[in-house]
């Protein structure tokens, strides 16, 4: 893409990137977040079908919902809330680094943003392992003893679907992260303008979000 | 980005203060469900996860400096997703 650039800030090894359908900065800032709140808004109302769809099958299966939650790994699930929710706090600290132009600990944030995802990931393929160790998987091939109800069935369906499709973010956010580092590292991310760090940044807190609402749906509410 | 945020003047004590809150919430949470089943206990954690990604949304996401028209956004986002729930839900329960 053509970009307009202006001379660079000393100071600064990469200069601010305007592009050529806006008339500054300030008014390219505003489209690029106002863009990226309409894309998580379309994130969001992917999941709140799912949302929807669980509430639907929880007031027709309530006992059998009831019955799976008694199941669930109530330790992982709330070891990966709170190393979200650190992991939320990780990404908008390092971008307030950044804003101060402390680009050192803006990295060192990032990096243990990405720690957190990946120990996210860690746990929730043990408790995934756990779960396919007594027959409890998604589709036909579900085959637990313990819970054989037709709702219950249902229930660990949709916590594969929606968790599933979580952890798919996950791995999306956690690459973005990476991306981020390498900007950072590179100077292409500045102190004056890191519009990516920001977006990058607001995908996190969306997976966080989402996962704020999968915990007590699929591990409190028994 | 462009311009310096309100923020950064506070030296970001407001994202510490977010973070004690969001993890004294997660607890609080999860106490309350050992201690209570339930009807109510169920909307009182939903509740509680309302407030968390509204603290969330305000704070990391930066909501509390954004224009109007980003809040308007996350604003109908919200209400379509009130809308889509109550809807369901309702059906489901009053056949």
């Amino acid at each position: 893409m053509t970009t307009m650039t202006p001379p660079p800030d000393p100071g600064e090894a990469a200069p601010r990137r305007l592009e050529p359908q806006f008339a500054d900065l300030a008014r390219q800032e505003h489209a690029v977040r106002l863009g990226m709140w309409v894309f998580l808004g379309s994130e969001v109302l992917l999941f709140a079908g799912l949302f929807a769809l669980y509430a639907a099958y929880r007031t027709e299966y309530s006992a059998d919902f009831t019955a799976a939650l008694h199941h669930q790994n109530l330790l992982i699930g709330t070891a990966n809330t709170f190393v979200l929710i650190i992991s939320s706090f990780t990404v908008a600290w390092a971008i307030h680094r950044l804003r101060h132009g402390d680009r050192r600990a803006c990295l060192v944030f990032l990096a243990i943003t990405m720690v957190l995802g990946a120990l996210f990931l860690a746990f929730k393929a043990i408790e995934y392992g756990d779960h396919f160790a007594h027959g409890v998987v998604p589709g036909r091939g579900y085959a637990s003893a313990e819970l054989p109800a037709r709702g219950a069935r249902v229930f660990f369906n949709l916590y594969f679907l929606m968790t599933g499709l979580h952890a798919l973010h996950m791995i999306g956010g956690l690459a973005v992260m990476g991306w981020l580092v390498t900007r950072v590292a590179r100077r292409r991310a500045t102190p004056a303008y890191h519009a990516e760090l920001e977006m990058g940044g607001l995908y996190w807190h969306l997976v966080d979000s989402v996962w704020i609402f999968l915990w007590p749906l699929f591990y409190l509410t028994g | 980005m462009t311009t310096e945020p309100k923020t950064a003047a506070t030296g970001g004590v407001h994202y510490v203060v977010a973070l004690a809150v969001l993890l004294a919430l997660t607890a609080t949470s999860f106490a309350l469900s050992r201690v209570a089943a339930g009807g109510a206990s169920h909307w009182l954690a939903l509740a509680i996860a309302a407030i968390k990604v509204m603290v969330v949304g305000y704070v990391f996401m930066h909501l509390r400096e954004a224009t109007f028209a980003t809040r308007l956004v996350a604003l109908v986002v919200l209400l379509f997703i009130a809308i889509l729930c109550a809807g369901i839900v309702a059906d489901v329960a009053l056949r």
